[in-house]
């Protein structure tokens, strides 16, 4: 068998650490690095060196991304594979204002949030919902409904062409 | 569950009503193609639509798990049925469809298989579709008819082309063989 040796992780996420030093030089905008260090509470140099592109420490990257009101699981994925949420966006946006202070983007944002959590729920279903009454069992065994979950899926697709091809007809 | 009061001679009605539709006599067959066309319901074989193996596979992890469904597709219908039924099967399978078509039966419930959610009906209007579609495939004049020639379940389920069951099923739940044995008493 191959493979890592043992205690060594499979595979390794990085921190998007450009990213990181990016969002942060936004969101203190025309703020003096001084003043937004010690409202995020980080040390001056922190700061600094992570606006520069530098790796900071757990404390300091927990401190950072509750400034920048991010998750932090938000700099463990390739960005290029992980879609930014609208919300998210419009908060980091928010965040970067310079012409807001914290306690105001903080305030829009939760108002954002809010408003999200109520509205979204009313969007239609990510899957349309299929119109078809079942005569199928009620139980069914492993390995059944993945498989008739599909067919009737396809089925419905099948269904949907042959009404588009008879009435091209 | 029981179904709801005067639901059985309703549905009588309603059968023999469609069966004059249709020109039938008390002795016919349902023809249940033409019951279809003539509701602008469409049948149609589900492995004229997906292949025939993927049912087939479906039938071996468990028999019987689907056995048709109605879908509905820009303002048409659609019944579509399990090849791997025999045509007794098929005839109940068809019948209970057509029955929820006709009690107009919303699909009301959403059921989930695998993340692709469906609208279905609620378990009563299950029962509902089921004693209905009997009654469709088997009127009680028929199974008068039927008894009084001395046809039980099995001749019954051969010349109607449907399962014994059913056939067993509908000439004990409506009586027809109390009424012939006290007619020849």
């Amino acid at each position: 068998m191959t493979g890592p040796p043992d205690g060594q992780p499979v595979e390794v996420e990085m921190l998007d650490v450009s990213q990181l030093g990016r969002l942060v030089r936004e969101r203190r905008g025309g703020q003096s690095l001084r003043l937004a260090a010690s409202e995020a509470g980080v040390s001056f140099s922190t700061m600094s060196r992570v606006e520069a592109g530098a790796q900071p420490d757990l404390a300091s990257f927990t401190r950072l991304c509750a400034w920048l009101g991010m998750p932090p699981s938000r700099f463990f994925t390739p960005v290029a594979a992980r879609p930014a949420e609208p919300l998210d966006q419009a908060i980091a946006h928010l965040s970067a204002d310079p012409r807001l202070s914290t306690d105001a983007a903080k305030a829009i944002s939760g108002v954002l949030r809010e408003m999200y959590a109520n509205l979204a729920k009313t969007a239609a279903p990510s899957k349309p919902v299929v119109a078809c009454h079942l005569r199928a069992a009620s139980v069914m065994r492993p390995g059944v409904p993945q498989r008739l979950g599909a067919l009737l899926a396809d089925i419905h697709s099948a269904l949907e062409d042959l009404v588009v091809r008879e009435a091209g007809r | 569950m029981t179904l709801p009061r005067g639901f059985k001679a309703q549905a009588e009605r309603e059968a023999q009503r469609l069966r004059t539709e249709l020109a039938l006599t008390a002795g016919d067959p349902l023809p249940l193609d033409r019951l279809a066309a003539h509701l602008g319901i469409t049948l149609v074989s589900a492995d004229q639509l997906v292949n025939r193996s993927r049912l087939e596979e479906i039938e071996r992890l468990q028999a019987f798990a689907f056995s048709a469904a109605t879908f509905e597709v820009q303002q048409r219908r659609f019944v579509v049925t399990n090849p791997l039924r025999t045509p007794g099967r098929l005839a109940s399978d068809v019948a209970h469809e057509i029955a929820h078509q006709l009690l107009r039966h919303d699909l009301s419930e959403i059921r989930v298989i695998e993340g692709v959610p469906f609208r279905t009906c609620k378990p009563d209007e299950e029962e509902q579709a089921t004693a209905f579609g009997g009654t469709l495939l088997l009127p009680r004049p028929l199974l008068m008819r039927a008894a009084l020639r001395g046809d039980g379940p099995a001749e019954i389920a051969a010349t109607f082309g449907v399962t014994i069951e059913m056939a067993r099923f509908r000439y004990n739940t409506t009586g027809v063989a109390r009424q012939v044995q006290r007619r020849s008493s």
